[in-house]
């Protein structure tokens, strides 16, 4: 254990119930990024601290309440998938921008899609189409992040999540070490950003939208081939 | 329904099946509204946010990692930062003193049906919360409970910031260590 991590492991409690703010916990995230150790000293705090909520009492809601909910979800129904197929549309234009303006019919999906993916990565000397599914903290649903292995690589970025208003960085995690890959606004729980890179995107393990700050606010490990 | 684990019903509310929304909100609506009560304190309050919980479940299960801890667990956490929000756009009221004793003392001992929805950390942590020195459990609980920073800690306690933050860590470091104990027999 180095000094770095005798410095982070005094605030990983903190951390762990979520409780530590600002530039303590940006430099916490930041030696977190390069240490396992210190990171599953983390996830074993944030079971204890978690896990606390279990002990809290129970209690029974006022009459009507299941109901409610009920009628709630049903109301939000046609949103949600809304929101699916708005996801699913960004990465269907996503595809098609790859295609140079080919089209996609998607009624579909996995038809010849074998093939299709292989003429999609020829079109810029690809080697892969990768994807990340973003979680916020709290491990909700954020968005997503798709990379490309090619000539150039690119990186395109959708966020959907109930995240402050703001520009946040995007950064990968090549090796271990934090690459800067570019920025993006959101605002009312919605932004999108793409954009080349000369990051080798098939060396890139996870994607992060951080503040300014460098606090962590969604992240997604990249699925590769 | 009720023989279903809750991963099982969780991925059923996911997939929008409407029996898997009714019995995910029957097992769980007592659990996610008495932490939003024992935090708020105000019933209308924390009915929005059980309403949000479940209804945040319910548009995000297919996030849901089992790696990560047991459904229960993952839902209070979205449950307890609703609350959280909430009582920070309240503002300056202090936290309850009966909610806040109640959950230092907590006395129920969960039964062998508990220990199956709540697995076994709920009973370590439950012994050690116990064993803790009063103001070290003082502290962790308005931490984890109430999100309270040990800045904020060190006020309303009215003790040195230094002492706050000493008091949450020796706390952390003994529920982590229960179930690191828990951990080690099972591999023996």
């Amino acid at each position: 254990m180095n000094e770095s991590c005798k410095e982070t492991r005094e605030l990983l409690p903190e951390l762990a119930l979520g409780i530590l703010g600002g530039e303590e916990r940006a430099r916490a995230f930041d030696h977190l990024t390069r240490c396992a150790d210190c990171s599953s000293e983390l996830a074993a705090l944030s079971r204890a601290a978690d896990g606390l909520l279990i002990l809290a009492p129970q209690d029974e809601p006022p009459a009507g309440f299941e109901d409610r909910v009920l009628a709630r979800l049903r109301r939000e129904r046609p949103k949600h998938r809304a929101r699916r197929l708005m996801t699913f549309a960004a990465a269907a234009a996503l595809i098609a921008i790859v295609a140079g303006g080919a089209v996609w019919v998607g009624t579909s999906q996995d038809r010849r899609f074998g093939s299709y993916y292989q003429r999609i990565l020829a079109i810029q000397h690809g080697t892969e189409l990768a994807a990340a599914q973003l979680e916020t903290t709290d491990h909700l649903a954020g968005g997503e992040a798709f990379t490309y292995q090619g000539r150039p690589s690119w990186l395109f970025v959708v966020v959907t999540a109930p995240v402050g208003d703001g520009v946040y960085d995007i950064v990968g995690t090549v090796r271990g070490t934090a690459v800067r890959l570019g920025a993006i606004r959101i605002a009312h729980g919605r932004g999108d950003w793409g954009g080349t890179t000369s990051t080798e995107m098939k060396s890139v393990d996870e994607i992060r939208v951080v503040t300014r700050t460098g606090q962590l606010v969604l992240h997604g490990t990249v699925r590769h081939n | 329904m009720w023989s279903v684990s809750d991963e099982a019903l969780l991925a059923g509310l996911a997939s929008g099946e409407s029996d898997a929304a009714v019995a995910f909100i029957r097992r769980f609506q007592r659990r996610v509204y008495g932490l939003a009560m024992t935090i708020l304190n105000d019933s209308a309050a924390a009915e929005d946010v059980a309403q949000e919980t479940l209804a945040r479940a319910w548009r995000h299960a297919g996030a849901y990692d089992p790696r990560r801890g047991p459904v229960a667990t993952w839902l209070l956490t979205i449950a307890r930062n609703l609350a959280i929000d909430a009582l920070r756009l309240r503002r300056a009221d202090p936290v309850d003193p009966t909610a806040l004793a109640s959950l230092q003392g907590i006395s129920a001992e969960a039964g062998p049906e508990e220990r199956a929805v709540v697995g076994d950390d709920a009973h370590r942590l439950h012994e050690a919360l116990r064993a803790l020195p009063e103001d070290q459990r003082r502290a962790l609980v308005l931490a984890a409970f109430y999100g309270q920073t040990a800045r904020e800690i060190g006020e309303s306690e009215n003790i040195p910031l230094g002492t706050a933050k000493t008091r949450i860590r020796a706390a952390m470091i003994k529920l982590r260590g229960s179930l690191q104990m828990e951990d080690d027999e099972r591999e023996l």
